[in-house]
């Protein structure tokens, strides 16, 4: 599939166009700027200009957004959604507008304004559209980027009353809900709600940046939410107070259901905030260890993805706390493998890992080499050996699992009290 | 609102596309309504063993993208793990307000039904059970023959000792290859069948509706080995195949994204159908209405449209899988080959009851499918089935639908519940099944591995039938003899709901042809 992005530079924008490459789509690349993250098709495309050249595709997403408040007006922002529309109707391509939460008729901000009126045009013109919620993750770019500096600097943090919330939802996983759109897009023009389904305090998203991105400890105020309306209304729709009011008047969005259409599954805050690489390099280690003991082999880190994708979203992107030197030494593992003497939920949590580590490892070229010794030289001899081994060692294993049973379950209460 | 189609027939599986065919030759104006639900994934384009060696990202078909088989892990077959078929599955007992306890139900939302992803087992059930329709054989035989030449089927090349109990040699198109480990099999079953038949057994080629030779749009099969994983050439049969033809021919529309709610009589004009799309809701008017919607959907429709309050009986095959093991094949470099039924037997269970299963190649299913049930550690167990696995087949087993005691009701909310046990025999005749099949396999140089015997969870077959069956003077909750609903005059059963017996043989050329025969009917 042909699929242009604007705003292609952007935050949500580089991440999605490095996912619908590595899904095999042919990608053009609409910005301002030449993208510097990945390689394909590029246009000089600017909110500001009324002649942009617009190439010819089957799927438009349109993410461009000027969110910095200055150097545009709010009509010339509609109109180049406007032209984008009407090129794409000449073109037959899909249209896939990211709006904003904060989009309303009636919004304080110019932003969400914006979006409102950009909404109507794509609603009236058969597209679909996309309101995230709090998008949050990956590298500090855009709003996230903003609010994660806000939190480093400042040395106590603010807690509103009554308080605002959001629903979070991480990068990777509001370009998947795009990317699978993209792919199929509704019968149907339609709006779809992408965020938590159940909406966290703003003062608690703050203090998760907190703990788990940035790994520090901050106290917070309280403070009267109606400063910062007062401030809003003295300061004007364009200033920094107004965009922070405009979290204050949000209304929840009820997600389930979209979420659910699109198939898509969200990560927890706890996961998604994770310094990326800290949380999936520690789950790579894991899967590392895991790959390695069932298939006998070193695993490239190309066949690992697929595990540390499946344990974010499965596995709520938790830790085993595998032992470091079953890491150094994956064949320990088979202490833990069918330790059933005590079936308690880590028990349980590592044999679904094992489980889903032998799935994953054996959809692999190295896989088919050790499960099925595709290649390798067979005969009688030497499969009744390799039996015959393999039910010696697991004799042997038998043995070490009941003399290391109580060190397990000692293993297993401590993963217990983290949990809770 | 006017009646714009002679007939709707709701539903686009094996039944469904079966009744359509002669109702559109025949001129008759006919809408097919279904929830038309389509692949997410393409089946995998290359031979299974080329992918599994040089295919880097094989576990977004293997796994799925959304790791559908993770997901699944708990589920009763390795079918309903696989992200190519996940569609063919998902969202039915929802859509059709369907409740299952303690009894596996499963049904199909997608273009096609379950036929997207079946063992393509096929038979003319035997005289014996036919002569429980309330209809002349001879009506039967010729829709057998007129669906199995249309779907096309695979048979012996020459006669064999099944060729009579499965019945339908004169239609088929020639044998697929079998593979060394089933040709080894077969010379020994050869050779001493007599030994083979003194526990009960008889064997012959499995009879599967794949093609031998292409057929306008289908290809040969080509033993790719993908079966399991979705046959991109087509060879095995599907209803969209049929769908497909349908489409192209005057006289017949195709609406799908509907799940029928309800059928409502409307006296003088005839059933108003309202459909759901999930969004709105529709109407459609006819004054013949064909249910094929698979028959725990039929059944829930069926009961409600004549507001029967009562429970149904409804018939469903206990079923048990097992491994077996020729040793002297052992050591045997990995082979790609057809990865459906390839042998086939019979096994005399008791007076009147009889047993009938399939045996297959293991090397197109995830070894971790067998993995999970080998008392070993995950490495082990990989190392192990290494060295085993090349020299095994997987065998079924199936008992006659009335042994299992299920039935469905539809509740005052409109919804089905659906409950069942296997019947007290079960057992004991799953024993005698299980030690005829050892002794027989025995002498046929295979060994039935201890502790693999597994008979499975009532409704884990999914071959439902019987709920609402055809009888000659049919009373409430029964049709006639020509599928029609008792008290419901317009309304036609014609899938597996309206079958008055389930045999242990593969059920669904039977439905298909019982379709055909309906339809036949109507135009007559």
């Amino acid at each position: 599939m042909r699929v242009a992005v604007t705003g292609a530079t952007g935050y949500i924008g580089q991440k999605l166009a490095i996912k619908l490459i590595d899904d095999g789509h042919e990608l053009v690349a609409l910005s301002r700027s030449q993208p510097a993250q990945f390689k394909s098709d590029w246009r000089y495309y600017d909110l500001a200009s009324a002649s942009n050249d617009l190439p010819l595709v089957d799927v438009i997403v349109h993410l461009a957004a000027n969110t910095s408040g200055e150097g545009l007006s709010q009509s010339q922002e509609v109109d180049a959604a406007a032209c984008l529309l009407a090129h794409a109707n000449a073109v037959s391509a899909q249209v896939l507008f990211i709006s904003s939460q904060t989009a309303s008729d009636n919004a304080s901000t110019a932003y969400g304004k914006i979006k409102w009126d950009i909404e109507r045009l794509v609603l009236a013109g058969g597209g679909n559209i996309i309101r995230p919620g709090q998008v949050y993750g990956g590298e500090l770019l855009g709003l996230y980027g903003a609010i994660v500096g806000l939190v480093r600097t400042l040395p106590l943090l603010p807690h509103f009353v009554p308080g605002p919330t959001v629903q979070p939802v991480h990068v990777d996983d509001l370009v998947e809900a795009i990317g699978r759109l993209a792919e199929d897009p509704a019968q149907s023009s339609k709006i779809y709600y992408i965020g938590a389904s159940s909406p966290v305090s703003f003062a608690e998203f703050l203090a998760a940046i907190a703990k788990y991105r940035l790994r520090s400890f901050k106290l917070f105020v309280p403070v009267p939410s109606i400063l910062i309306s007062m401030a809003a209304s003295i300061l004007g729709s364009q200033s920094a107070a107004a965009r922070l009011h405009s979290l204050f008047t949000l209304q929840d969005m009820s997600t389930t259901d979209d979420l659910k259409a699109l198939g898509i599954t969200l990560r927890p805050l706890e996961s998604g905030l994770q310094p990326s690489g800290r949380g999936r390099r520690a789950l790579l280690k894991e899967g590392f260890a895991l790959f390695s003991y069932v298939l006998n082999r070193a695993p490239t880190v190309f066949m690992l993805r697929p595990y540390v994708r499946a344990i974010e979203l499965l596995g709520k992107g938790r830790l085993l706390g595998l032992p470091e030197v079953t890491l150094c030494y994956p064949s320990l593992l088979g202490l833990y493998d069918g330790a059933n003497i005590q079936r308690s939920h880590w028990n349980r949590e590592v044999m679904w890992r094992i489980d889903a580590a032998t799935s994953l490892a054996e959809a692999s070229p190295m896989g088919a080499v050790q499960y099925l010794g595709i290649g390798q030289r067979s005969n009688f001899i030497n499969s009744f050996v390799l039996m015959g081994w393999s039910v010696l060692v697991e004799a042997g294993w038998r043995i070490a699992r009941f003399v290391f049973s109580p060190w397990l379950s000692f293993k297993a209460w401590r993963w217990r009290k983290s949990c809770s | 609102m006017s009646v714009d189609f002679d007939v709707i027939i709701v539903g686009s599986g094996p039944a469904g596309v079966s009744a359509a065919f002669p109702l559109v030759q025949a001129g008759k104006r006919v809408l097919m309504i279904d929830a038309g639900k389509g692949p997410d994934i393409e089946p995998p384009q290359d031979d299974y063993l080329t992918l599994r060696q040089y295919d880097s990202t094989q576990w977004r078909w293997m796994i799925g993208k959304d790791f559908h088989a993770l997901k699944m892990q708990d589920a009763v077959s390795p079918k309903l793990r696989v992200p190519t078929h996940a569609f063919a599955f998902e969202g039915f007992s929802a859509a059709n307000h369907i409740d299952a306890k303690d009894f596996i139900s499963v049904g199909s939302l997608a273009a096609g039904g379950l036929s997207n992803s079946w063992g393509c087992g096929v038979a003319r059930f035997g005289d014996r059970h036919l002569a429980k329709f309330p209809c002349a054989i001879s009506e039967m035989d010729y829709s057998y023959g007129a669906v199995a030449q249309r779907i096309g089927v695979s048979g012996s090349e020459q006669s064999d000792d099944l060729s009579d109990y499965f019945g339908l040699d004169q239609w088929s198109n020639g044998a697929i290859e079998l593979d060394t480990i089933h040709k080894s099999m077969y010379s020994r079953y050869q050779k001493r069948k007599r030994a083979v038949q003194t526990a009960g057994v008889r064997v012959g080629r499995a009879r599967v509706a794949v093609l031998n030779a292409d057929k306008g749009e289908r290809k040969a099969c080509n033993l790719s080995g993908n079966c399991l994983w979705g046959c991109s050439r087509q060879s095995l049969y599907c209803a969209t195949v049929d769908l497909a033809l349908l489409k192209c021919q005057p006289g017949f529309e195709y609406r799908s994204g509907l799940v029928v709610e309800k059928l409502v009589e409307k006296p003088g004009i005839g059933w108003e159908l309202n459909c759901s799309s999930g969004v709105d809701s529709l109407q459609f008017m006819a004054d013949t209405v064909l249910l094929a919607a698979g028959t725990l959907a039929t059944t829930r429709l069926a009961l409600n449209a004549i507001s029967y309050r009562g429970k149904r009986p409804l018939l469903s095959c206990p079923t048990a899988a097992f491994l077996a093991w020729v040793p002297s094949l052992l050591g045997r470099p990995i082979e790609a080959g057809f990865g459906l039924g390839q042998l086939s037997y019979s096994v005399d269970i008791t007076e009147g009851i009889e047993g009938f299963g399939s045996t297959f190649s293991p090397t197109g299913i995830a070894v971790s499918e067998f993995i999970r049930h080998l008392p070993f550690g995950a490495r082990n167990s990989v190392r192990f089935m290494r060295g085993l696995l090349t020299s095994c087949v997987v065998g079924n087993l199936f008992l006659p639908g009335q042994l299992t005691n299920a039935q469905v009701e539809v509740d005052e909310c409109g919804q089905l519940k659906v409950a069942g046990v296997h019947g007290g025999d079960v057992d004991s005749f799953m024993k005698a099944g299980h030690r005829a099949l050892a002794r027989a396999f025995l002498r046929m140089g295979a060994i039935i591995l201890p502790g693999s015997f597994t008979v499975g969870a009532p409704g884990s077959d999914i071959h439902y039938a019987g709920t609402l069956p055809m009888v000659k003077d049919p009373g409430p909750g029964e049709v006639g003899e020509y599928g029609e609903l008792f008290g419901a005059s317009g309304l036609y059963i014609v899938d597996g709901a309206c079958l008055p017996v389930l045999s242990e043989q593969s059920h669904t050329l039977t439905i298909m042809a019982n379709a055909d025969r309906i339809a036949r009917h109507l135009v007559r």
